[in-house]
């Protein structure tokens, strides 16, 4: 009878060592949650922008896990991994929070600094328009003195400094238009008084023209005696009739 | 049948078999250096969690530690080892709960902020 020697008992008694020893163990189910977990993260926009190294890290315990030799060191692995992923995920989250709260601290600052603005165009346009004003009333008191010699388009002396302040007003408000409207009182024919109004309206038309002012921006018309502030019975109402008007228009 | 040459080479190989297999399971040093660095982790979460959003994860990560210490002292190293890793994973979390925590609470602060700003500019 042939006998068995020590070699021939040793080979399967290796080859069943080496087989139990690569045999792939039956995957725990923390494992197979953990690899659930890091499949859902790995698809997390936020997790791959803010937490790719922990995400991988993760990814290395759950190969580790895998390739463990032993049920306890996969179930260990298993919850590191799970663990590493939660990190992950939630590292993402504050992350996200410390972009969203810079965000919301940019629109703070933008809606203070709009506020701050609106607030100083509104009290800007409040000043020009009452420096506006101002000018246009002033203005308006200079041509209240505004006189002509009688029967004529010449100024009496004095009434161009009303004429200046109106040219350095249109200079200074380029939008500004004027319509100039000449008046008489009831002296002489009607027909005559209309054609002298709307010379003297003319006249100071020019003038603004000859400062630079375009000529565009002025309208003129001559009324003659037909509108008159006041009456005409006495000296000095016929005087107040005998004027030029003003009116702003944008 | 063995024969008296081949028994002894079989006990031989067997003996040489137990020889590897304890020393797999006791060979691995006690972890001191894992457990120190759980315990420095572990402290630097407790530092990081101002506001008490990481209680859970704080609490699990000492368990595991004074559990990988006992096992330790009962020379039970491998237990220990995986313990101690545990507790340091535990306590990663727990920092990250706890930073997230004070993001997201900021988030929250910074909204109702902005919004308050909006309702006084209407």
């Amino acid at each position: 009878m042939k006998t068995l020697t020590a070699k021939k008992l040793l080979i399967p008694a290796i080859l069943v060592t080496l087989a139990s020893g690569c045999a792939e163990l039956q995957k725990p189910q923390l494992l197979l949650d953990a690899e659930k977990s890091y499949g859902q993260a790995a698809s997390s926009a936020s997790v791959l922008k803010y937490a790719a190294p922990e995400l991988n890290v993760a990814n290395t315990t759950l190969a580790s896990a895998a390739l463990a030799e032993n049920e306890e060191d996969m179930a260990s692995l298993a919850y590191i991994a799970n663990t590493q992923i939660e990190v992950a995920v939630t590292k993402a989250e504050g992350q996200q929070a410390h972009q969203n709260t810079k965000n919301l601290m940019e629109q703070k600052e933008q809606l203070i600094a709009s506020s701050i603005n609106a607030k100083k165009d509104s009290a800007q346009k409040k000043l020009s328009t009452m420096e506006e004003n101002n000018a246009e009333r002033e203005i308006l008191l200079a041509f209240g003195k505004i006189e002509f010699r009688t029967g004529t388009v010449d100024l009496v002396p004095g009434a161009v400094s009303g004429i200046d302040l109106l040219a350095e007003y249109m200079v200074k408000y380029p939008t500004k238009k004027i319509a100039l409207s000449g008046h008489t009182d009831n002296s002489g024919s009607a027909e005559r008084n209309k054609e002298l109004s709307q010379q003297r309206a003319d006249s100071i038309r020019d003038v603004l023209v000859s400062k630079g002012i375009s000529a565009k921006r002025i309208t003129t018309i001559g009324y003659g005696q037909s509108q008159p502030a006041v009456s005409n019975a006495t000296r000095a109402g016929r005087q107040q009739n005998r004027r030029i008007e003003i009116e702003f228009a944008n | 049948m063995f024969t008296k040459k081949s028994t002894t080479a079989l006990l031989k190989a067997t003996a040489l078999g137990v020889s590897v297999s304890v020393l797999v399971a006791c060979g691995i040093a006690a972890p001191k250096t894992e457990i120190a660095y759980a315990e420095a982790t572990l402290q630097s979460a407790r530092n990081a969690d101002l506001e008490g959003n990481a209680g859970v994860q704080l609490e699990r990560s000492a368990n595991k530690l004074q559990q990988a210490k006992t096992e330790m002292n009962e020379g039970e190293n491998a237990k220990a080892l995986r313990l101690a890793n545990e507790s340091i994973a535990d306590a990663n979390l727990a920092q990250a709960k706890a930073q997230a925590g004070i993001a997201l609470s900021s988030e929250k602060d910074m909204k109702e902020s902005l919004e308050m700003l909006k309702t006084q500019l209407k």
